[in-house]
């Protein structure tokens, strides 16, 4: 943190003041005044719905803001587009990426510039990817790029354009920690070259680890300005729910195991690459939660879609009695939810042919709406029934899904990333939910790229390399380093067993 | 003239206005907006086409006002899809039904007068001497000529200039496009209005150099046929032209029947390029879905909307 000391009065590089933005009668963000700094690392904090990616999007061009004045090196700027704020010098990492799939890394990174995708520009994009320690083949198409690469992308999109000011939000929430702590890096070597730097994060040891300043939003409005020297974990946390609300998960109960309910032998799923199935096993029992570890892309997705029974296996067989088998995708729009549907629609859809929902042929309106009342009490969905999915922020997105899944007590649960994108107070709660079904001796198979959490709530925790499970370790036994050596198939992780 | 060559004649004749219409499709469709009313601005240009030549006696005009109209046509288009984000297939329905309309009330006086024939073969110099193939390929008009020059010249753009990139890249991702400055709201309008411009001629080519006669329904289906065309090609220009000419062939069996003497319900010939239209797509769409990369644009159909999430 080598420029967080030198904090003079500097000219900000950008201010943004009074900002405010409501959609419908709500006021999503209200008076909010932030500053960026060169050379400085600001972490931009608050729960789901705090209206960060909005304010994000006001600065950035995406949204016009209702009021509010943007001064950019001490310029009055009004964006009317992405392409304005671009031309001040800003440029943001979208929490859903803004990369064109089939276009390759070249011509992802030249769009919308001056430059052409030929060899120059290629070369310049090595240049910068080697200062940052990325590997991105610059001719690969998006598409076929991991996570993690894509977003290096993205990173290399802003810098080749030679752009000041960077915004990332939630640039971690699907990065691996390795990728992570490899993208701070990257980020305070981009801070020291004299840029800006912003990034969103509800992981709040990465905060602290990295942020030279943090400004902490909450329904709307900033609560806290301020360095971030001397601020650990608990007083961000506390900044941002505002009162002492319990953030850590209950110490795990010592459940008694029951009987075997799901049952996967030397499963192998159909489709190429490395995602893929390749002769995996496991149980799961009665009042157990088991998490599975990994690099992502090493099958965790496809073991989750054939657990769920959603996805049929090439080989290999799935035994299991249970019918009552919740889902929690990682995809949260793709497979999750759907977007252009209301909450109370959302909320319903696994019922639609029980007596639940009433009559099984009619859909009433008004017992959609008070069935789903009390579910988005119990499990603090931010909107009204009759909203849109779609217009929920990333975080209240993911607790329609898991009041839809959880609500029934299933016999079996998968949860695939569970928490990602989520604060720490939904993330605590949502642990919550899956413990109260294990002890309910439901089972549940837990699927995260973070191992904190999977440390947190597992009874035992699987390990997948190359689509197989390669190891098991009890919880007792388990550290995040045993764990990590395992991950990336290293023979001493192996031994540790 | 021999049966063969008789037939790759007509099958050029009658596959040029298909490769006008369906290039102009496939521009439109590469920018994410899909527009069903191909045949109404067909019509469109075929009727405002036939009438600005019978009257004027230009038919360079004639040409110029069909593309206007057609073009005219496809604004409104782009103005409820792209300015505001109505659904585009109600839209291109519509508009589809609307032009057929408007394109009888504007030549409702001229239904059944003939023009005489404006534009001569122009036969190209060497190429035309090749034997067989020569006159087939090279004693064409002018506009055969240009349909062939605009599918190169739009596969180029496509794949070698910077528009061509906004266009793909306002197809496959607008979202994305618009984060990284296309001006993606311009860039669809510009390649509906395009696609517009593009079916007026096509539709202008079949009523003053093809049938030389304006009569309602002219075109007879074949702006759906051009729409079809675009799937076939996997939203690839070049490969519009084998498509094209295959249905300008069939197109041309009903004619060319009808001067042999052999006998076949022309109701049966008129079906034919529909049902081999469902056959292909069958087959294309099949293939695709087997071997992946079906091509199309990922945002077709979609409404960009910068204030609204996904
Ligand atoms: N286009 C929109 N239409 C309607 N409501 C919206 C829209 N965009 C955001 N909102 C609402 O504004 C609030 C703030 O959303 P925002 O995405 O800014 O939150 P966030 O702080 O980024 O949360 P998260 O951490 O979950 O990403 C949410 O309640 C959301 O429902
Ligand atoms: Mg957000």
């Amino acid at each position: 943190m080598s420029s967080s000391n030198t904090g003079g009065p500097e000219e900000p590089f950008l201010r943004a003041a009074g900002m405010t933005k409501s959609f419908g009668s709500k006021v999503v963000v209200d008076d909010v005044t932030i500053n960026f700094f060169p050379g400085k690392i600001l972490a931009l904090l608050g729960e789901n719905g705090a209206g960060k990616s909005t304010l994000i999007s006001m600065i950035c061009g995406q949204y016009r803001p209702d009021s509010g004045s943007l001064t950019v090196h001490g310029k009055t700027c009004t964006f009317r587009s992405p392409k304005d704020a671009l031309k001040a010098g800003i440029g943001v990492v979208y929490q859903d990426f803004r990369l064109v799939p089939p276009f390759s890394v070249v011509e992802n990174v030249v769009l919308g510039t001056r430059s052409r995708p030929n060899r120059r520009a290629a070369a310049r994009i090595e240049e910068i990817a080697a200062e940052l320690g990325f590997q991105v083949p610059t001719h690969a198409l998006v598409q076929d790029l991991v996570v993690g690469q894509q977003q290096q992308v993205e990173i290399i999109k802003l810098l080749f354009r030679g752009l000041d000011i960077l915004i990332l939000d939630e640039p971690t929430a699907v990065l691996t920690p390795q990728q992570s702590s490899q993208l701070f890096t990257a980020l305070r070597a981009i801070a020291d070259s004299g840029k800006s730097v912003v990034f969103v994060s509800h992981r709040l040891a990465e905060v602290v680890e990295s942020a030279d300043h943090v400004t902490v939003l909450r329904g709307g409005r900033v609560v806290a300005d301020q360095p971030a020297h001397g601020l650990n974990k608990s007083d961000l946390a506390l900044l941002m729910v505002g009162d002492g609300i319990a953030t850590t998960t209950r110490a795990a109960r010592n459940r008694p195991v029951g009987h075997s309910v799901l049952r996967l032998k030397n499963a192998s799923t159909a489709g190429q690459g490395r995602d893929v199935l390749n002769g995996a096993s496991l149980e799961l029992h009665a009042g157990e939660v088991v998490g599975v570890a990994g690099v992502s892309g090493n099958g965790q997705r496809p073991l989750a879609d054939v657990v769920a029974g959603i996805v049929p296996l090439t080989s290999g067989t799935r035994e299991t009695q249970e019918e009552r088998i919740a889902y929690i995708p990682e995809d949260r729009l793709g497979t999750g939810l759907v977007g252009s549907m209301t909450i109370a629609q959302n909320l319903q859809m696994r019922d639609y042919r029980s007596e639940k929902s009433g009559n099984p042929w009619w859909i009433n309106p008004k017992t959609l709406l008070a069935q789903a009342e009390p579910l988005i009490e119990e499990f603090h969905i931010p909107a009204a029934a009759s909203i849109k999915v779609s217009a929920l922020s990333g975080g209240g997105q993911q607790r329609v899904i898991v009041a839809r899944e959880v609500r029934d007590e299933p016999r079996i649960l998968v949860a695939s990333q569970p928490t990602r994108g989520l604060d720490v107070v939904s993330s605590t709660a949502v642990r919550e939910h899956l413990l109260d079904i294990a002890d309910k001796q439901g089972a549940v198979l837990v699927i995260s790229e973070d191992l904190d959490e999977l440390l947190e709530v597992c009874d035992r925790i699987l390990v997948m390399v190359g689509g197989e499970v390669v190891a098991e370790v009890p919880r007792k036994e388990a550290t995040r380093l045993s764990l990590g050596l395992l991950m990336v198939g290293s023979p001493d992780g192996e031994a540790s067993q | 003239m021999d049966f063969l060559s008789f037939a790759l004649t007509s099958a050029i004749v009658l596959g040029t206005p298909l490769i006008l219409a369906a290039l102009g499709e496939l521009v439109s469709e590469r920018s994410g907006v899909i527009n069903l009313s191909v045949e109404g601005m067909m019509l469109v240009g075929a009727a405002t086409g036939f009438v600005v030549t019978f009257s004027t006696g230009n038919i360079a005009l004639g040409f110029a006002a069909a593309a206007l109209s057609g073009g005219a046509l496809a604004l409104v288009h782009a103005f409820l899809c792209v300015g505001l984000k109505a659904n585009q297939i109600i839209s291109g329905l519509t508009l589809a039904l609307l032009g057929a309309g408007l394109a009888s009330f504007i030549g409702r006086d001229f239904a059944g007068l003939p023009i005489p024939s404006y534009i001569s073969p122009l036969s190209i110099p060497l190429l035309s001497d090749i034997p067989f193939l020569g006159p087939i390929f090279f004693e064409r008009d002018i506009i055969v000529y240009a349909a062939f020059a605009a599918v190169i010249i739009t596969a180029i753009v496509l794949k070698r200039t910077r528009i061509g990139q906004w266009l793909k890249a306002s197809g496959e991702a607008p979202a994305a496009a618009d984060a990284a400055g296309v001006p993606v709201f311009i860039v669809r309008y510009t390649a509906v209005v395009f696609g517009g411009l593009m079916a007026g001629i096509a539709g202008a080519y079949f009523s003053t150099v093809f049938v030389r006669l304006w009569s309602d329904n002219l075109t007879a289906g074949r702006g759906w046929i051009a729409i079809a065309l675009v799937i076939f090609a996997s939203w690839r220009p070049l490969l519009l032209v084998p498509g094209a000419l295959l249905f300008g062939f069939l197109d041309s069996l009903n004619f060319q029947f009808q001067t042999m003497g052999i006998t076949v319900s022309t109701d049966i010939l008129g079906m034919s390029p529909f049902v081999i239209t469902l056959v292909a797509l069958t087959i294309v769409w099949w293939r695709q879905q087997r071997h992946g990369g079906a091509g199309v644009p990922r945002a077709l159909g979609l409404p960009y909307e910068r204030e609204s999430r996904i």
